[in-house]
């Protein structure tokens, strides 16, 4: 019981700080220094170099993108040339004479020695 | 045209859309201590407050042109230093980083932080850890409560002017602060219920 009271005094006080915020002059040479930074933005140019450079930045993406796909619709599709393969053509590429057997030759010689 | 709005000076608006210097130093004489207590109210920071209050000026500059015929100069400057300070908050903050999956996760259940570089100089010393503790529990909430809550409690606003600077109805301020105050009661409630029961 006396612990909710206490939490009921901690709770009003802490509102009660709101109420009790007193008003304080705005800091030393506060208009001087606002107005200083009024003026550096009056004197920025309307385009400043960052803008600009980040401008260019985004035209020479376009141009580059524009270029690549006016490259890629415009080049001719590559001619394959039509080969007609048959079984024996691949039975002969693929003969026991493709494969190299010196390492195996090599291995036997040298384990008999 | 001339709009007056609480203020002594009266601020000339079209020298404003002019953009004329001697115009804007008079708005920043006139208006530069309700921006920086109010930025201060939700950054309770002073030099990042003033870093923020002097942004809010260069931003008034900058987008005069969108100032509504009409509308209240003080309720525009105050709409742009709330922005900017959230902005602010969200950049500085690293819990911020994962915003994406905050929604993922019950806000009420998030624990209040204790700020490390807390120095309101608005506040007295023996208020000092309530009011860090209070900061803590305002940081938890979302951006409208806190918002509602810091305009109606420390700058001392009305409905209405709340209710124009937020863009809201009348009843949705009403809502919102009581809102705040609830969700406030209970953060506050869990923080030194922990706290009690660890010093025990």
């Amino acid at each position: 019981m006396e612990m909710n009271n206490n939490i009921e005094r901690e709770i009003e006080r802490s509102l009660e700080t709101a109420r009790g915020i007193t008003p304080i002059n705005a800091p030393a040479q506060f208009t001087e220094k606002t107005m200083q930074r009024i003026k550096a933005v009056k004197e920025e140019p309307f385009i400043s170099v960052s803008v600009l450079l980040k401008a260019a930045a985004v035209l020479i993406l376009i141009c580059l993108n524009a270029y690549t796909i006016k490259y890629v619709f415009e080049s001719p599709a590559p001619q394959t040339p039509t080969v007609t393969a048959t079984i024996d053509d691949l039975a002969n590429d693929y003969t026991v004479a493709d494969v190299n057997t010196d390492w195996l030759n090599n291995k036997i010689t040298k384990s008999h020695e | 045209m001339l709009i007056g709005y609480s203020m002594p000076l009266e601020i000339d608006i079209s020298a404003l859309r002019n953009k004329d210097e001697d115009a804007f130093r008079l708005l920043v004489d006139n208006f530069g201590k309700s921006i920086f207590n109010l930025c201060l109210g939700i950054v309770p920071i002073a030099e990042d407050a003033e870093d923020i209050s002097q942004e809010v000026f260069v931003e008034a500059f900058k987008s005069i042109h969108t100032f509504r015929e009409g509308a209240h100069i003080k309720t525009w400057l105050y709409r742009i230093a709330i922005n900017k300070c959230y902005d602010h908050l969200k950049f500085t903050k690293r819990k911020k980083r994962f915003a994406l999956l905050q929604p993922l996760f019950n806000k009420d259940e998030e624990p209040i932080e204790i700020p490390s570089n807390f120095q309101h100089p608005g506040i007295v010393l023996e208020n000092k850890e309530h009011a860090k503790v209070l900061y803590a529990a305002l940081d938890t909430l979302p951006e409208n409560q806190n918002t509602a809550f810091v305009l109606y409690e420390m700058q001392g606003m009305n409905y209405k002017e709340i209710s124009e600077t937020m863009s809201v109805s009348i009843s949705s301020v009403e809502a919102l602060l009581f809102r705040a105050r609830a969700a406030l009661r209970k953060k506050l409630h869990q923080y030194y219920y922990n706290s009690t029961s660890f010093k025990k």
